[in-house]
């Protein structure tokens, strides 16, 4: 009975993949590389230790590379002699890191002939945003291999938190957040969203006004547009591919319900019209679907409907208190509270299917990167956050920890 | 409208920069791709500029903490609401009748009433935000009934963001947290 016990126990386990419990398969089919310093300008930058592990982090994110740790220096020029132990790796990165911190060049050399399979110059203006020129070389690498996009990478990262009662600020930051920089401070400024897939503008509800009052932030002109105020509440939960459509959560008469805004015309319309809570709308494939969050049957579930029809239908297919969701294509990932846990679930929205993706601790806030293929998700521990990355095709898993502040919103 | 002002102004020079510098844009048609428009002094040739945002640090972008209403309770007291729940039960009968008298009087005289729904830091989502503001709306449905001026009403919820205790992260804490919390605006 014990055996059989502990069979059951190991197996749930498995089922999970958590950030601190990777499984990681087919090591032997990725590819070995091996990172080369060039000894003329190494440890000469502030960020030269970090560089150096950035570029290991990103390799083994992407999932695609059995990385060597060993810090090594060697000739930066084309068609020196690499190192006699690096002559079992597939690939050597040669990467020189300039003094100002603001210039990365690299080489990725094959190694059976050692011939340059691919170079590149990346620039950056301050030294303080070095990590991307890290998470773009390794992007550029990964794609010049061949392998799947891993363009996520290179993406902002886009939170607002807490830092006390009444008080919070935005930031944005990269993937790894060694790069962070606060963009909105003095206030309560809550639920970031971009405004686009080019990340040159957001939206956040500023509870600076009498009434929660919806902003735009143009990243490229610095303006604020103020988009509208709604008694209650107001979140902007999510922005269609082109830009052109919102789903806002608003109370205009104290009944949180999902609306469709036309950025163009300023013209809007309710989607849902229960007497309860619908929160959280996610656009579904094109577009003419949503999945939300409802508590219409005693408790938060997940649904969805097509916009314009009365009919909704259940999309969880586990999990009896489920309080937040995020849709990509036709998947969706929904916290689940599980006791004193809350975990994140993987489901479609057109069949049964679900995966679990965290086992234990407090998972929030789950969201699909640009691609659906890696999923951010916040883990708290006590007053401690940390940002996680799952890479669902190759189960690689990372956790990066925050120094203060309890997140409050996130988005990519 | 200072603040906007404030705002507009830090926001302009944070992501711009000087007025002579430009804001970086990035062409990356083919493998060797180039900075156009990038800061003047530091373009460089042959790299491909991967930093989106012009040259100076974000941050700064500072607002007055002023919340635009002043506040005077003057005896009013807190709804407090179990887990989840956004039901007034019973037994809070008195405080709503109590909280009633006192806005209805507040209302004579001229002032307005924001009610502030509240909840615990188990939930950080969207949906704690609306079961905050189900707490609110139940408030002011029980005080409208006794008379209370609907139209002198704002209810807005905050969520987690207002704690009321912050001593612990437990059950005991987070109960004083999932509350209603009713504002004289003057």
């Amino acid at each position: 009975m014990r055996t059989f016990l502990l069979f059951l126990l190991f197996t749930f386990n498995l089922l999970a993949v958590d950030a601190v419990f990777s499984i990681e398969k087919d090591v032997d089919a990725k590819t070995t590389l091996s990172l080369l310093e060039d000894t003329s300008t190494a440890g000469s930058s502030q960020h030269h230790q970090k560089m150096f592990h950035l570029l290991i982090n990103d390799l083994k994110m992407s999932g695609h590379f059995t990385v060597d740790e060993q810090a090594r220096r060697g000739d930066f020029s084309e068609g020196s002699m690499l190192p006699p132990e690096l002559h079992d790796r597939e690939y050597v990165l040669k990467y020189s890191y300039s003094p100002s911190g603001t210039k990365l060049d690299i080489k990725l050399v094959r190694t059976f002939d050692n011939t340059v399979f691919f170079q590149k110059g990346y620039s950056i203006n301050v030294a303080a945003r070095y990590p991307f020129l890290a998470h773009n070389a390794i992007v550029d690498i990964n794609h010049a291999l061949g392998y799947d996009e891993i363009s996520w990478m290179r993406r902002h990262i886009l939170f607002s938190k807490y830092v006390s009662s009444r008080q919070s600020e935005i930031w944005i930051a990269d993937y790894t957040l060694s790069f962070a920089s606060k963009i909105v401070r003095g206030g309560l400024s809550l639920f970031p969203k971009w405004a686009n897939t080019e990340q040159s503008a957001f939206y956040y509800t500023s509870y600076n006004d009498y009434l929660p009052t919806l902003y735009r932030v143009d990243m490229q002109t610095g303006r604020s547009k103020k988009i509208l105020s709604s008694e209650g509440m107001l979140v902007c939960s999510d922005v269609s591919h082109d830009g052109e459509r919102l789903l806002l959560t608003m109370a205009p008469h104290g009944q949180p319900d999902i609306y469709e805004y036309y950025v163009n015309s300023g013209k809007k319309k309710r989607l849902t019209t229960f007497s309860g809570i619908d929160v959280n709308g996610k656009y579904l494939g094109d577009e003419s679907r949503i999945a939300f969050v409802s508590d219409r049957t005693g408790k938060a579930n997940i649904y969805t409907k097509y916009i314009g029809s009365s009919s909704v239908s259940k999309a969880a297919h586990y999990g009896y208190n489920n309080s937040s969701c995020d849709a990509f294509d036709q998947y969706i990932l929904y916290s689940v509270k599980e006791g004193a846990a809350t975990n994140i679930y993987l489901g479609s929205v057109n069949s049964s299917y679900v995966r679990p993706l965290t086992s234990n601790g407090i998972n929030q806030l789950p969201r699909f990167s640009n691609d659906g293929k890696v999923v951010l998700y916040i883990k708290k521990s006590g007053r401690k956050n940390s940002i996680g990355y799952m890479n669902l095709a190759t189960n690689q898993n990372q956790l990066y920890p925050m120094l203060s502040g309890q997140i409050q919103s996130i988005d990519w | 409208m200072k603040k906007e002002l404030m705002m507009t102004l830090l926001l302009v020079a944070l992501f711009t920069g000087c007025a002579s510098k430009k804001v970086d844009t990035l062409d990356i048609t083919d493998g060797t791709a180039t900075s156009q428009g990038m800061t003047e002094g530091t373009e460089v040739r042959g790299y491909q500029n991967v930093d989106p945002y012009g040259s100076e640090n974000h941050g700064n972008v500072d607002y007055n903490q002023d919340m635009g209403y002043g506040e005077a309770n003057g005896g009013v007291k807190n709804i407090y609401f179990a887990v989840d729940q956004y039901v007034i039960t019973p037994e809070k009968l008195p405080t709503v009748i109590n909280n009633a008298n006192i806005l209805q009087q507040a209302i004579k005289a001229g002032s307005r009433v924001k009610i502030e729904g509240h909840c615990d830091a188990t939930g950080t989502d969207e949906y704690n935000y609306a079961l905050g503001l189900r707490r609110a709306k139940a408030a002011k449905d029980a005080i409208v009934i006794r008379g209370v001026k609907p139209s002198a009403i704002t209810i807005v919820s905050m969520g987690e963001s207002a704690p009321a205790c912050t001593s612990s992260y437990s059950e005991a804490c987070f109960a004083k947290n999932r509350r209603v919390e009713f504002k004289i605006v003057n």
